[in-house]
């Protein structure tokens, strides 16, 4: 018992590292976004405002830019899930042989950051003349993604026995319609995962937004910074309202989605039975 | 058997999305990246390694990658150990360890920044405990709170990793040893290392090519002007690749060139380990 007790003493300070920033971030976006009023006074209930998050909703680019990010990372979250889930069940039933060798190129995918990727994207933007467009900016996330996705997928899909496969073909079914119908319900878990995986990277993205987009096309992380963070006088407020913001929206995307599985999944489950 | 010939016809339309990706956005633009890198022989390769500011770059960034990479694996094979033996309510500590990782980077690094400015929480502290003067953090001592600050981001990635891991152990292992009277670093060295050993090995090597090539954590905490005591390998590639087509030497394309061998070379050590383990 003595024991336990001296685990928890450890853990207490590293829960408080942890959190610390977020509060102060919290509160940080209810004072006043002047630099005097920033720092270790402590903020009393005189000081407190909702300025800055009024302020953010009069600021048309910040809309801009989420709105952007949103379609940014839905687009790219979609495509990656499709082309990854399609081609890993092409692989692991039809092309057995070439697995091993796939994934050693997936995990080579998977550790080169984008800033070693950006500049070769650049290249070929430029050439098909999407330098600077959302969809550019979609295929580049798409691109980047798509690894790792396919390696989670990978693993996924071997884990599906093939005798549905044989099954399903008996009765006459096409490899397509034995995906979609048979296979797919079964990888839910996975396709969740790999969509939840690609969402967040497209959301919280900053090098290839920054490289690849001009002032209209920008996602939050690259613009915020842009527009907050780099001029003249810092305005600390505004972005504290605008990083709560960004965060409260991804976690109810991913909250929503979580909803949505667990739903479909109850569903999926008592269909079968 | 002839109903399963059918049904395979085109089935090759399936894996068409990965090789048009893989071809396309990632084989192609290395192609030109690579041949760019040529284009004026091998002067490109010979600019960047004869530039002062190229090898101080790496080597901040391997110390960089060396101090994060251990604070991150210590602190997060602690944590994971500490909750995994606890008996406390695991889901509210498992949330709050793992926020940091799960957390936009822009986020992070803007509420490190409020902490270590001349008035934030942190400064303030250290000066009044430490007497070090709050405006250190983001200039003289910028690069020890860039550190900080990555280790603090990413070493829930290592906890999770390791959480995962001891959960898939015979619990009835743990319950004997703790029988057997073992004292927490028997445990730790029978029970718990022996189990972890693999995991902890891979996420060295992931960690390593993560924080080398870790870009958003660094710019983004360097702000409008880059103090050099935060230029790291990657804020030195962005900055050599933003004046891209500017220079003709290729130098933009080969320093490009050169890391992505480096990644290749790890990868393959990386390979070459897995094998051996998997053949003992």
């Amino acid at each position: 018992m003595r024991n336990k007790n001296i685990k928890s003493f450890i853990l207490i300070p590293l829960v408080v590292f942890n959190l610390i920033p977020f509060i102060w971030l919290c509160i940080g976006s209810f004072l006043p976004n002047t630099y005097s009023d920033r720092g270790i006074s402590i903020p009393t209930f005189d000081r407190l405002t909702f300025n800055n998050y009024f302020e953010l909703s009069n600021n048309l680019s910040f809309f801009i830019y989420l709105k952007n990010t949103i379609i940014v990372s839905f687009f790219s979250s979609f495509f990656v899930t499709s082309a990854s889930t399609l081609s890993a069940y092409g692989l692991t039933r039809f092309f057995k042989r070439y697995i091993s060798i796939s994934e050693i190129f997936v995990i080579f995918g998977y550790l080169l950051s984008p800033i070693i990727l950006v500049f070769p994207y650049a290249v070929i933007l430029k050439y098909l003349g999407l330098m600077g467009s959302l969809f550019g900016l979609i295929l580049a996330n798409t691109a980047f993604c798509f690894p790792f996705s396919f390696f989670l997928m990978l693993r996924y899909m071997q884990n599906i026995s093939e005798k549905y496969d044989q099954s399903a073909s008996m009765d006459g079914a096409t490899w397509w319609q034995t995906l979609i119908y048979i296979i797919l319900p079964r990888a839910l878990p996975g396709v969740v995962a790999v969509s939840i995986f690609s969402f967040i990277l497209a959301w919280n993205d900053v090098a290839l937004s920054k490289i690849l987009a001009n002032q209209d096309t920008m996602t939050l992380a690259a613009g915020v910074k842009e527009k907050i963070l780099d001029i003249e006088q810092t305005q600390y407020g505004l972005f504290a309202a605008a990083s709560i913001l960004v965060t409260l929206i991804a976690i109810l995307v991913f909250g929503f989605m979580q909803f949505w599985i667990d739903e479909r999944l109850k569903k999926e489950s008592s269909s079968h039975i | 058997m002839i109903i399963n010939l059918v049904s395979k016809t085109n089935s090759w339309f399936s894996i068409i999305p990965a090789i048009i990706i893989t071809v396309f956005l990632l084989l192609i633009p290395w192609l030109f990246v690579f041949i760019e890198s040529f284009s004026n022989g091998i002067s490109g390769y010979i600019n960047i390694f004869s530039d002062s500011q190229f090898g101080n770059s790496l080597l901040l960034s391997i110390e960089y990658t060396l101090i994060t990479v251990i604070f991150q694996i210590l602190l997060g094979t602690i944590a994971a150990v500490l909750v995994y033996d606890n008996g406390i309510n695991t889901k509210m500590l498992t949330v709050a360890l793992f926020a940091p990782y799960a957390i936009p980077t822009i986020v992070t690094v803007v509420s490190w920044g409020f902490l270590i400015e001349d008035m934030g929480l942190y400064a303030y502290f250290m000066n009044v405990v430490f007497r070090i003067p709050a405006t250190m953090w983001k200039n003289e001592l910028a690069f020890l709170s860039l550190c900080i600050l990555s280790i603090w981001q990413f070493y829930p990635f290592v906890f999770i990793s390791v959480l995962a891991q001891l959960r898939r152990i015979n619990p009835n292992l743990y319950k004997i040893a703790q029988i057997d009277g073992a004292n927490f670093w028997e445990q730790f060295k029978i029970v718990i290392f022996p189990s972890i050993r693999s995991t902890l090995f891979a996420i060295l090597i992931v960690r390593i090519a993560f924080m080398f090539t870790k870009f958003d954590v660094a710019w983004l905490f360097a702000g409008k002007t880059v103090v050099s005591g935060v230029q790291v390998l990657p804020i030195y590639v962005y900055n050599t690749n933003s004046s891209i087509g500017n220079r003709s030497d290729g130098a933009a394309a080969a320093i490009l060139s050169a890391l992505f061998l480096a990644i290749l070379i790890v990868i393959v050590f990386y390979f070459k380990l897995l094998l051996k383990k998997i053949k003992v």
